[in-house]
């Protein structure tokens, strides 16, 4: 297979190609469920909340305006999934991080001060108005662009930016 | 370099990508970006929690419902698409009902030779009644064999035309 982005293994998907949606599965599954987990859905419904985001988004690509990316689209289906979920179980909490599942960074040097800073960020961050939580994740997290987070969150570009500085300097004043 | 430019690049670098020389002398000697560094290092990893998904597994249950549920179905009673089609489905028969009744009131309570609008009220009322067990495909037909397009013509009699009563039996008709 020679397609590389995900406007070609959509296009080869829509020809009938399983395998372009397998790939599509593979490139974007650990992200979504890396930010699913994030806003605090239960780990045991993660796979669950990830194959039927993958489904809906594949069975409605046929009407697919192409607005925005795949993944910003992807993930508007898992946010919106996540949220009726926690709707259906009446709250949603963030579930606290333990320490030996916190995996090795990319930067050595800060990592003692990054690993004590992500347990207090979790719990400044469950107490943000949602859709600062939201775009602080896809931009912080999953370092979506404004456009993205845009189509993902069904808000607008300034607006998002916005949140996500909101949310910054809340998270700033309250690890400090 | 400024501080809004080091922060838009923050989420990249995050991701994985190099700070430039320049980038990296100013994140050394600015105590507010060096804050926010920490804290977008910290929302990266909110979601190393999460469980270590088989993508490939993911894309076998998203392949394996594909096949078996390949094309978007009329969603089922309940659901929020479902209640809007039903509610949808009773405005159009609601419509075509009061569209109905209008021309038989018109036509029934009105005696067309003397202009007499103390026309048949009981038979009126039975046939309401019964306009409101027929389908809307039985509406329709009904509809045209009282060749309701010109319903709208000034020649016709049109809701001004009508008494109270038969406005009142027509509202009636409308709320069920």
């Amino acid at each position: 297979m020679t397609a590389t982005t995900d406007d070609d293994l959509i296009r080869e998907f829509l020809a009938g190609s399983e395998a372009a949606a397998t790939q599509l599965v593979v490139r974007h599954t650990s992200s979504l469920g890396r930010y699913l987990a994030a806003v605090g859905a239960d780990p045991g419904e993660i796979e669950d909340l990830v194959q039927e985001a993958f489904f809906r988004a594949f069975r409605s690509l046929g009407g697919w305006k192409g607005h925005g990316s795949f993944r910003a689209w992807l993930f508007r289906i898992g946010v919106n999934l996540a949220r009726d979920r926690a709707r259906a179980h009446r709250g949603l909490t963030l579930v606290p991080i333990e320490e030996e599942e916190i995996v090795a960074g990319a930067d050595p040097e800060g990592e003692m001060g990054v690993q004590d800073m992500v347990g207090r960020i979790e719990s400044v961050l469950a107490e943000l108005p949602r859709l600062q939580r939201e775009v602080f994740l896809l931009r912080a997290q999953q370092a979506l662009g404004y456009e993205e987070i845009a189509v993902a969150l069904e808000t607008t570009p300034g607006a998002a930016r916005v949140h996500y500085h909101h949310a910054v300097r809340r998270l700033k004043e309250a690890v400090r | 370099m400024r501080c809004e430019e080091l922060s838009e690049r923050m989420p990249l670098v995050a991701a994985g990508a190099e700070w430039t020389s320049a980038e990296s002398a100013h994140l050394a000697g600015c105590s507010a970006c060096a804050e926010e560094w920490l804290v977008v290092q910290a929302g990266r990893r909110l979601g190393d929690r999460a469980p270590r998904l088989d993508a490939n597994v993911v894309a076998a249950g998203v392949l394996a419902r594909l096949r078996t549920e390949p094309s978007p179905r009329p969603a089922p009673a309940g659901t929020r698409t479902g209640r809007f089609r039903s509610r949808s489905a009773r405005w159009i028969g609601g419509g075509l009902a009061a569209a109905a009744a209008l021309v038989l009131a018109i036509g029934l309570g009105r005696d067309k030779g003397t202009g007499n609008r103390e026309g048949p009220v009981p038979q009126t009322e039975m046939t309401l009644t019964e306009l409101e067990g027929l389908t809307s495909a039985e509406l329709e037909e009904i509809m045209a064999q009282l060749e309701i397009d010109d319903i709208g013509s000034t020649a016709e009699p049109g809701l001004a035309d009508l008494t109270t009563e038969e406005l009142e039996r027509l509202l009636r008709s409308w709320e069920g």
